[in-house]
C-alpha cells in the first residue's frame, strides 16, 4: 500500500487525500492518477514514448510528472510509481477529422527506440491458425456446435484471403506503438486533446489501429472515416505502404479466436453476441478500407 | 488588461505548469500571471527547434555555472523548459518587479556592465584557432560595411542632384563625410583586430547575452540586476555584447567620453578585454550603421512620421557618432595606450 505522505513529499504536493486508495489522489494541483510499475524497462519505454508523443504531435498526453528532485518516477515497495494528471472531460471527435487524423498519423509513425528503423519488413500477424482447424472443434452436434462450425468455415475463408492478400503486400516498416485500446482515451483540456495512454506493453503491428478504425467507423460513419484517413495518410502512408498489411490485419478472424478462447468462462449466448457485433464491425471496416484504398488486386469480402 | 485563461493557448500552456491563474495581464510581450502562490511571467516567442534547444542549453548552463544574475526559466511539471503550441513557443519565469528607484544610489549602467562582465568571465573559452574562419569573419564584415558605404554614397549622390533638399537630406549630407570618416575608422580598427588575432594565433569566445539592454534587465530594490531574454544568446567575442550594451547606453541617455570610459573600466575590472578585442569593440561602435539606418527608414517612409521626426532622430544619431569618435580617441590616446 502506498504511503500518502511519501507520495506528497516526493512530488512537492502540500495537500492530498485518496479518492481511490493507492490509485487516485486529490491534491491542490488537481486530481492525480498514480500508476505502479513492476517492470522498469516497460516504465522507461513509456516515459520515452509519452515524451516523444507530446513533442511530435503537439498534443497533451499523460506524461510522467516529475518529482521535486526532477525524476520521472519514485521508488515504492512494489516497484516504481508514476504520477499523472487525471482528466475526465471527454474529447469530441465530431468535425475533428483533420486534427485527429494528424494525431493518429504521427502516433503510428512515431519511433521511440533506436533499434526501430525505417527498414521495410514483410508483416504477418501472429495469429493462431490452429483454431481454424475442424479437428479443433469436436463438440456436440447441437445448434451451438453447428453455429461454431459455420463461423469456423467463414473464419477460415477470411484467414485464407488475408494470407493471399499478404503475399502481394509490399514490405513496410511495422508500427511499434503503445496500443490504442479505445477512442475514449482522448480527453479534453482547454480545447486541446489530452491523450491518455494505456500502460500496456508496446505493440508491433496494426492490431490496435484496426480496432481504433473500426470504432471510428461505428461511431462517426464512413465519410468521417475517409476524411480522417486522408489526413492520417500524410503522416503515416497508408495508401503506399501500410494499407495492405492493415487490411490483412482487419481480415484475420480475431473475434473468432477470442470467442473460442473465452471458452467456458462466459455463457455461449453472451460470447455469441460479442462475436456477432465484432464480426459486423470487421466486415464494415474491411469494406470501407477496401473502398478507401481502392483495392483492385483482389475483391475482398467478409 | 485582464485575459481569460480559457482562451487558446493560454489554458493548455499553463496546465503544463499546474498553474491556476486568478488574473492575467498583458505587459508588453509578457503575460503577468497572478496566482494564489505568487506571480509569474509567461513569455511568448517564436523559435525553431534548433533555437529552442540552444535556449534551453543556455539556461541550464547558466544554472550550472552558478550565474545568479538571471531571471530563471521554470520547468513544466514534466521537466520541460519551453512549451510549444503550434508555431508559438512559451516559457515561464517568476515575476520579478523591475525597480527604477533603489534603496541606495545605484547607476544601472554600472551594474549591467559589471554583471555582463561576470557572465563573460564565467563562460570564457579559448577557441581553436583557424585562420580560414578568422579571415572569413573579417572579410564578411568588411564586405558588408563596404556595401553599406557604397549604398549611402549612392544615396548622397542622388540627393545632391536635387534642386531643393529636404531638411532630412540636408542634415544627412552635412554629416555624410563624417560618417565616411567613422566608417574608415571602423575598418581600420577591424584590421587591427584581425592582425592582432593573427599574430596571437588565438581568440576567445564567451556566452553573449545577445541583446543586453535595460529592458532585458530587472533591477530589485537593492539595485541588483537580473538579465532576462536569452533568446538571442550566442557564443561569440565579448566585444559583440559590450558594443551592443554601449550602443544601448548611448541611445538611452546623454553621456560623454569620460562616462563611456568609466563604464568600460567597470566592465574591465571584472573581465579585461584583450587589445585586439578593444579594437573590435571600437570598430563595432564606430561604424555609422545607426545613421545609415535612419536614411533607410527615410527612403521607405510611409507618411506616418513627420519630417521633423526623421531629422531629430538623425541628429541624435549624429550626436552619438560624434561622442563615439571622442570616446574612441580617448580610448586610444597615448596615455590610455600605456594602461
Amino acid at each position: 500500500m502506498l504511503r500518502l505522505d511519501a507520495v506528497l513529499e516526493s512530488y512537492g504536493l502540500k495537500e492530498g487525500k485518496w479518492k481511490i486508495a493507492g490509485s487516485l489522489l486529490e491534491t491542490e494541483k488537481g486530481l492525480k492518477r498514480i500508476h505502479v510499475w513492476t517492470d522498469k524497462a516497460l516504465l522507461n519505454w513509456h516515459i520515452s514514448w509519452r515524451d516523444q508523443l507530446a513533442e511530435n504531435t503537439g498534443c497533451l498526453t499523460d506524461r510522467m510528472i516529475q518529482t521535486v528532485r526532477g525524476e520521472r518516477m519514485s521508488l515504492c515497495d512494489e516497484g516504481w510509481i508514476t504520477v499523472h494528471d487525471e482528466v475526465s472531460s471527454p474529447f469530441s471527435y465530431k468535425n475533428k477529422e483533420k486534427e485527429t487524423g494528424r494525431f493518429f498519423g504521427k502516433y503510428y509513425s512515431l519511433k521511440v527506440e533506436d533499434k526501430q528503423t525505417d527498414e521495410d519488413h514483410a508483416y504477418f500477424p501472429d495469429f493462431n491458425a490452429e483454431i481454424l482447424d475442424r479437428k479443433a472443434h469436436t463438440g456436440k452436434r447441437d445448434k451451438n456446435g453447428e453455429f461454431v462450425e459455420a463461423v469456423r468455415k467463414e473464419a477460415l475463408m477470411r484467414y485464407q484471403k488475408a494470407k493471399r492478400l499478404n503475399e502481394k503486400a509490399d514490405p513496410a516498416p511495422v508500427p511499434f506503438v503503445c496500443p490504442v485500446l479505445s477512442l475514449n482515451q482522448a480527453r479534453l483540456v482547454y480545447e486541446k486533446m489530452y491523450w491518455v495512454n494505456s500502460t500496456e506493453k508496446p505493440e508491433s503491428g496494426y492490431r490496435s489501429l484496426s480496432r481504433m478504425l473500426g470504432e471510428w467507423l461505428k461511431h462517426q460513419g464512413e465519410k468521417s472515416l475517409f476524411a480522417m484517413l486522408d489526413e492520417m495518410d500524410s503522416y503515416f502512408p497508408l495508401k503506399n505502404k501500410h494499407g495492405v498489411p492493415l487490411l490483412t490485419e482487419c481480415l484475420l478472424p480475431w473475434e473468432f479466436a477470442d470467442f473460442i478462447e473465452a471458452g467456458e468462462n462466459q455463457s455461449f449466448g453472451a460470447r455469441r453476441k460479442v462475436l456477432a457485433e465484432r464480426w459486423e464491425t470487421s466486415r464494415a471496416l474491411v469494406k470501407a478500407l477496401s473502398k478507401w484504398l481502392d483495392v483492385t488486386r483482389e475483391q475482398v469480402k467478409v | 488588461m485582464n485575459i481569460d485563461v480559457q482562451q487558446k493557448p493560454l489554458g493548455a500552456v499553463l496546465f503544463q505548469y499546474d498553474i491556476y491563474p486568478e488574473k492575467i495581464e498583458n505587459v508588453g510581450k509578457v503575460k503577468r500571471i497572478f496566482t494564489a502562490n505568487g506571480q509569474y511571467a509567461l513569455k511568448e516567442t517564436t523559435m525553431n527547434e534548433e533555437e529552442a534547444h540552444w535556449f534551453v542549453h543556455v539556461m541550464r548552463r547558466l544554472e550550472r555555472i552558478g550565474f545568479h544574475y538571471v531571471v530563471p526559466v521554470l520547468p513544466t511539471k514534466y521537466g520541460d523548459y519551453i512549451v510549444r503550441y503550434g508555431s508559438q513557443t512559451f516559457y515561464l519565469m517568476p515575476w520579478y518587479e523591475d525597480h527604477q528607484q533603489f534603496r541606495s544610489p545605484v547607476y544601472p549602467e554600472e551594474v549591467m556592465a559589471e554583471e555582463l562582465a561576470k557572465l563573460h568571465g564565467l563562460t570564457e573559452r579559448t577557441q581553436d584557432y583557424s585562420e580560414t574562419v578568422l579571415e572569413k569573419s573579417f572579410e564578411t564584415l568588411k564586405k558588408r560595411w563596404a556595401y553599406r558605404k557604397l549604398e549611402m554614397e549612392r544615396y548622397a549622390d542622388k540627393i545632391e542632384g536635387n534642386v531643393y533638399l529636404s531638411p532630412f537630406e540636408l542634415t544627412f549630407l552635412t554629416h555624410f563625410q563624417r560618417s565616411i570618416f567613422m566608417a574608415d575608422k571602423a575598418e581600420e580598427h577591424l584590421t587591427l583586430w584581425y592582425e592582432g588575432v593573427k599574430e596571437k594565433k588565438s581568440f576567445r569566445s564567451v556566452l553573449c547575452h545577445g541583446k543586453p539592454a535595460r529592458k532585458h534587465t530587472c533591477f530589485d530594490k537593492y539595485g541588483t540586476a537580473y538579465f532576462l531574454n536569452f533568446e538571442k544568446a550566442v557564443l561569440d567575442t565579448p566585444a559583440r555584447d559590450v558594443a551592443h550594451m554601449f550602443r544601448h547606453f548611448f541611445m538611452s541617455r546623454p553621456w560623454d567620453e569620460q562616462e563611456g570610459r568609466h563604464w568600460l573600466q567597470i566592465y574591465e575590472k571584472h573581465f579585461a578585454l584583450y587589445d585586439e578585442e578593444r579594437h573590435l569593440f571600437v570598430s563595432y561602435l564606430a561604424f555609422p550603421e545607426s545613421m545609415y539606418q535612419m536614411a533607410d527608414r527615410y527612403m521607405k517612409r510611409d507618411g506616418k512620421s513627420t519630417e521633423l521626426h526623421y531629422v531629430t532622430r538623425l541628429e541624435k544619431r549624429v550626436l552619438t557618432l560624434n561622442r563615439v569618435q571622442r570616446f574612441m580617441n580617448s580610448l586610444f590616446s597615448p596615455e590610455n595606450e600605456n594602461r
